[in-house]
């Protein structure tokens, strides 16, 4: 039993954890931010179609966590070598370092997407009724990309560390 | 560089010649006309104030026509442009032209008459679709749909639903008569479409008996002839409607060479809507009308020759106490753009600082240290200077205030860029690793954020911009207390303060603690003052000392430019990775596509947060915001530019 238990949490595995969690849970933050926005945006195109590039921007807001998510994965695998053809083998407190280093973007950044969404699917009002003053509403979502932006910084500072 | 001063202005001017010289008004573009509320608190004057909206709502009429009448010809003739069309020269005195607005309005009249008769037309292919469709399951009959029942002959044609099976429906008509015959036409997903004949004496059985299996009806009251004759008619009557609509569309199509007609006059009557507007706010009795509003000053002479002109009796004068004149700011033309920056948060209050060339060399080197990258840069510098050349923007208008911001902020971002060596991220190194075997990676004039002690050397520096433009704040503040005769307050407010830094940065440099604890004392001695009795100036003066902590969270603030400066860095890099590792022919779409999504996403971050560093930390040490924007009367276009002639508009 303890084999078992000792050869599924190899250190490699602990850091691959880690790693996919920093791309799935931004992920997961990202698509539901950028669908609740495109939900609100559907409703004020069909009243106004010439709204689109402005609803589109606002949409692609809340998007960028995904990607932060995915930039830390991808310099993850390059830093453990997965390009280099051969799986290598960490010692259970480097995987956990790796695991640790991922947490900052993997958390926030599944927190920030679905607020930032949140702020920009209420921007899709100022569109609908000032459209004059639509980047103020696109300036609010942005505001709560800050934090995603420190987070992603700090994964990466720790992956580049390692 | 500065507010421009203002002059009230009061004005009395012949009522005959009140719309000429609104409009002469109007071409001058520098005359505020404020409401009449402030007169009209004197019972004199607000009897003579009587608006009159009855032009205004005609003006609005027309210029709805014509609105109408341009979308619809723009629809038809399927041909718009994009939102930086550049406008056309219009010289005034066409411009103003009433005929010109007569014309277009009979334009107007016509294809509005047009898109009405298209609309009738196209109801009219809907009934007969609907009158066709209704037909269709009789197609195959070839009984005329308006045989008569005869003395002894029932004709019926019937609908039954298709759960029965047809055969079911023969058999209960069976079992009640024998003189009777059905003829199946269609049954479609919903009813069997059948005739039924039948003997005069036995139809009201036949039918009751149906009716249990929901067999109904149905007449064709309107119709003659078989139903393949109708819908026959039907379709030829459907193409000439279409025919119609067509011979319609075509005409309105036909109208896009009257559309600078339409765009000239919808200008025209927007300016003229603005000019019954302001018309409202003249007080006027029977001969003469009476305005007063705001001049800047240094367009007093020509508004003067003008109203000399029109025999006008007039006065200037300097803004009164508790008159709330409008802010205008002048510029350079390489400071401007920064007016857009300003105008997001709130315009100077009158009488205060003009922030933009205050905040232009700080947001110009924020933007570019969080955009750092040679080719970003480079690339709003080029889209900058393609869009002055290509669109014809209006000179203070948002759009160019934005194109010629994205230039210097172009600029910035190369020169920082240059400094940390990057050029769209690490592309060259990446490239050259990938490509050509060897890496060969850009020079950093200062050093790379991304790697070694980079991020702290950043950090440090962020954070050192960041104190140098606090201080800066402060010493604005310390200028306008100075200005306003206020010395002693400037150096207890500011000088206390500059005491504690000064002593923070000796401590940190190990030479002593002495400066500090100065400092700290002047504070607590100084920032109390405004306090009652001995005790109470002491404990809020030790109270400021809290403030110690306002100014570190500030300076740590600026932290954000490292944060987007190395997140746009790091982001670009991995676009170059991906590329390095798809080969050489799949590395450029992917190269262009992840930069320009880096970009656009980056553009929006960058200007935001470094607008927040100027409102919240600079503005906070010493602006005072709530000026109210200067409005003159003046010509506002969006499809043409109107040619003043300077010429006409004195001898006119």
């Amino acid at each position: 039993m303890i084999d078992f238990i000792t050869s599924i949490f190899t250190g490699t595995n602990i850091a691959l954890i880690g790693i996919a969690l920093a791309v799935i849970l931004p992920g997961i933050g990202s698509s539901k931010g950028v669908g609740m926005v495109g939900e609100a945006g559907a409703g004020l195109i069909t009243e106004d179609p010439g709204s689109f590039s402005k609803v589109l921007i606002l949409q692609i807001i809340p998007g960028t966590q995904g990607l932060y998510g995915f930039v830390v994965g991808l310099f993850a695998l390059i830093n453990l070598g997965v390009f280099g053809g051969s799986m290598p083998s960490l010692s259970f407190t480097d995987g956990m370092s790796y695991f640790m280093a991922c947490m900052p973007i993997a958390i926030v950044g599944l927190g920030s997407a679905i607020y930032q969404g949140r702020v920009a699917a209420a921007g899709v009002s100022i569109i609908a009724k000032r459209p004059g003053e639509a980047f103020k509403g696109v300036m609010l979502a942005v505001m709560v990309e800050f934090y995603a932006i420190l987070a992603l910084l700090v994964s990466m500072l720790l992956i580049l560390s390692l | 560089m500065s507010i421009l001063a203002m002059k009230r202005l009061r004005a009395i001017a012949l009522s005959s010649e009140r719309d000429k010289l609104l409009q002469s008004l109007m071409k001058l573009g520098c005359v505020e006309i404020s409401s009449p509320e402030s007169e009209a608190s004197d019972p004199g004057y607000a009897s003579l104030a009587s608006p009159d909206e009855s032009r205004a709502s005609e003006v609005n009429a027309k210029l709805n026509e014509i609105t109408n009448a341009l979308s619809a010809v723009e629809k038809y003739a399927g041909s718009s442009e994009g939102l930086f069309a550049p406008r056309r020269a219009l010289p005034a005195d066409r411009f103003f032209d009433g005929r010109q607005i007569e014309e277009a309005l009979a334009t107007a009249q016509t294809v509005n008459r047009l898109v009405r008769e298209i609309s009738s037309h196209q109801a009219e292919l809907s009934r007969l679709a609907a009158r066709k469709a209704s037909l269709m399951p009789w197609i195959k009959s070839d009984v005329p749909l308006d045989t008569p029942s005869t003395h002894s002959l029932s004709v019926c044609f019937c609908v039954c639903p298709n759960s029965v099976p047809f055969g079911g429906v023969e058999a209960s008509a069976g079992s009640v008569s024998d003189a009777f015959k059905l003829e199946l036409y269609h049954t479609d997903s919903e009813q069997h479409y059948f005739l039924l004949l039948c003997h005069a004496q036995d139809i009201q059985s036949v039918l009751s008996q149906m009716k249990g299996l929901g067999c109904s009806t149905v007449s064709f009251k309107d119709f003659k002839g078989t139903a393949a004759e109708n819908i026959r008619e039907i379709e030829i009557r459907a193409g000439e409607t279409e025919k119609l609509i067509a011979d319609a569309n075509g005409q309105i199509a036909s109208f896009s060479n009257r559309k600078e007609l339409l765009e000239n006059a919808i200008d025209a009557l927007n300016s003229e809507l603005e000019r019954e507007n302001t018309r409202q706010n003249l007080l006027r009795t029977e001969h003469a009308v009476f305005f007063s509003g705001w001049v800047p000053e240094r367009d007093m002479a020509r508004v003067e020759s003008l109203l000399r002109k029109f025999g006008c009796a007039y006065e200037f004068s300097d803004p009164a106490e508790g008159d709330d004149p409008p802010v205008r700011l002048c510029n350079t033309r390489l400071i401007y753009p920064f007016n857009m920056v300003t105008e997001m948060y709130s315009l100077p209050q009158y009488g205060t600082l003009d922030p933009n060339p205050l905040i232009s060399v700080f947001f110009a080197l924020f933007f570019g240290l969080m955009y750092a990258d040679i080719g970003y840069g480079l690339v709003l510098l080029a889209i900058s200077i393609v869009a002055a050349k290509k669109f014809n923007l209006r000179r203070g208008s948002m759009s160019e205030q934005l194109f010629l911001l994205m230039g210097i902020c172009g600029v910035a971002s190369a020169f920082w860029g240059a400094m940390f060596g990057s050029f769209f991220g690490d592309a060259v190194g990446v490239f050259t690793e990938s490509f050509l075997g060897n890496r060969v990676d850009l020079k950093p004039l200062a050093f790379n954020p991304l790697s070694g002690s980079g991020p702290l050397i950043l950090l440090v520096l962020c954070l050192g911009l960041g104190a140098v433009q606090i201080i800066f704040g402060m010493a604005i503040k310390a200028y306008l207390l100075i200005r306003d005769g206020k010395p002693w307050d400037a150096l207890m407010d500011v000088g206390s303060w500059w005491l504690v830094f000064a002593g923070i940065a000796l401590l940190a440099l190990g030479r002593g603690w002495y400066v500090m604890v100065a400092g700290f004392a002047a504070v607590v001695l100084t920032q109390g003052r405004h306090s009652k009795g001995i005790f109470g100036k002491l404990l809020s003066g030790i109270g400021k000392l809290y403030d110690i902590t306002a100014y570190l969270s500030d300076v740590l603030s600026y932290s954000r430019l490292m944060a987007l400066c190395m997140a746009s860095g790091v982001i670009a890099s991995v676009f170059n990775i991906l590329g390095g590792l798809t080969g050489p022919i799949f590395f450029w779409p992917i190269f262009i596509i992840g930069h320009a999504f880096n970009m656009g996403i980056n553009i929006i971050g960058t200007y935001v947060h470094g607008a927040r560093l100027q409102y919240l930390e600079f503005f906070g040490k010493w602006y005072s915001d709530g000026g109210r924007p200067f409005k003159p009367l003046q010509i506002t276009t969006k499809y043409v530019d109107v040619v003043k002639n300077e010429q006409e508009e004195i001898t006119q």
